[in-house]
């Protein structure tokens, strides 16, 4: 994962985001930048839609982070997985979901 | 990097220490007797036997003379092959300890990823509303999922592929199985709601519930992540219940053995817990089912 050695001497990008590590601590909203935002709006259900009126669930839209995060919580549990939760809960932010 | 230097120090001293053929019969002995690795100690004989018999070819004669000047008496040709054999006995078992110690590395390593540590005891409220502990299903093998009644769409995929799985398996196998499923929602999910919704899924689930905390004990035990409001937050019915999707296998005696993920098939699923149910079987005994 994203850990490659960029060609060095560029010009400083900007500071990628730093994919979450077992036991890392994580402030709510820390992750947000790296999830560009997918909903347009709310339909009258209160559910979030997509640009095409797609109907967003929040079981199946941030697949990867889940599964990250399920199998970091599986390995280590929850108090060390901190970094993967808050990953994930902003990737269902970027979807219109408010987790809590 | 010990095993490369060994072959070429054993034929080095060897050579050094002509009459090889002797010293090459000698130093087989204690090796080949050596029982209990008969494979590495053949692959010793090979280096001792193989190795001096260029030299020994047609040079024979000469290997001899040459050798007169610097082994001249029996006692310090003794002394060099009993140090030629204190070393390789050395060297052996130097080698041996370094295999054995990433034998145990490479288990521990295993452990550290296969075998999370997670289960033990539970507290619940099963569908006839009496509280029931994890000690009430010992004996058989558990399947463990823990889930919400409301959940739209995981949560009737997996429940069905696990019904699926425990129906392709042998009716005496599957029998040795409790499914077990586990409301992380106990604020919506009442006995009557678990007790509906296990039913459209297998006859044989067994639903629980239990109070906010019973059920938190519960998933932080098995190391399932759940949000569900805690019952003093005020929230309006339709909130959002996010858990993690793993069924756990634990064995008669309640320890964990296997999970299983959303990436495996009914199929799949179904011949890991045969294959986990025969090797308990194999050890432990035979499970009444």
């Amino acid at each position: 994962m994203g850990n490659t050695p960029s060609t060095p001497a560029r010009a400083p990008a900007p500071p990628a985001p730093a994919a979450p590590t077992v036991g890392a601590k994580a402030t709510p909203g820390q992750y947000d930048a790296e999830f560009t935002k997918q909903f347009t709006g709310y339909n009258q259900d209160g559910k979030p839609v997509g640009s095409e009126g797609q109907v967003f669930k929040p079981c199946c839209v941030c697949p990867d982070t889940k599964r990250e995060r399920d199998e970091c919580v599986l390995a280590n549990g929850e108090e060390n997985c901190a970094a993967f939760i808050e990953r994930h809960k902003a990737c269902l932010r970027s979807y219109g979901f408010s987790p809590k | 990097m010990l095993r490369s230097v060994l072959p070429t120090l054993a034929r080095r001293t060897i050579l050094a220490t002509t009459p090889s053929s002797l010293a090459a019969r000698v130093l087989t002995l204690p090796l080949s007797r050596a029982p209990a690795r008969p494979a590495a100690a053949a692959s010793w004989r090979r280096t001792f036997a193989t190795a001096p018999q260029e030299p020994v070819k047609g040079n024979k004669v000469r290997s001899y003379v040459e050798s007169e000047g610097r082994f001249s008496s029996l006692a310090y040709r003794s002394l060099g092959l009993m140090l030629l054999t204190g070393a390789a006995i050395y060297l052996y078992f130097d080698i041996e300890k370094e295999k054995a110690r990433q034998v145990i590395e490479a288990r521990n390593a295993d452990q550290a990823v296969g075998k999370p540590k997670l289960g033990g005891p539970f507290s619940l409220i099963d569908t006839n509303g009496k509280p029931v502990t994890d000690a009430d299903f010992r004996g058989k093998f558990m399947l463990l999922y823990f889930g919400f009644t409301n959940c739209p769409d995981v949560c009737p995929e997996e429940l069905e592929k696990m019904a699926t799985a425990l129906d392709s398996l042998d009716p005496t196998m599957s029998t040795k199985i409790t499914p077990i499923f586990i409301s992380v929602d106990p604020k919506r999910d009442d006995i009557a709601a678990v007790r509906d919704y296990v039913a459209e899924f297998h006859p044989r689930l067994v639903g629980l519930t239990g109070t906010y905390d019973q059920v938190k004990a519960a998933a932080k035990a098995y190391r399932v992540y759940f949000s569900s409001p805690p019952p003093e937050e005020n929230v309006d019915d339709d909130y959002l219940v996010d858990h993690s999707i793993f069924f756990y296998l634990m064995d008669p005696q309640g320890a964990f053995v296997d999970a299983y993920g959303k990436n495996l098939m009914a199929d799949q699923v179904a011949a890991r817990m045969r294959a986990r149910v025969e090797a308990w079987e194999k050890t432990e005994g035979p499970i009444a089912a």
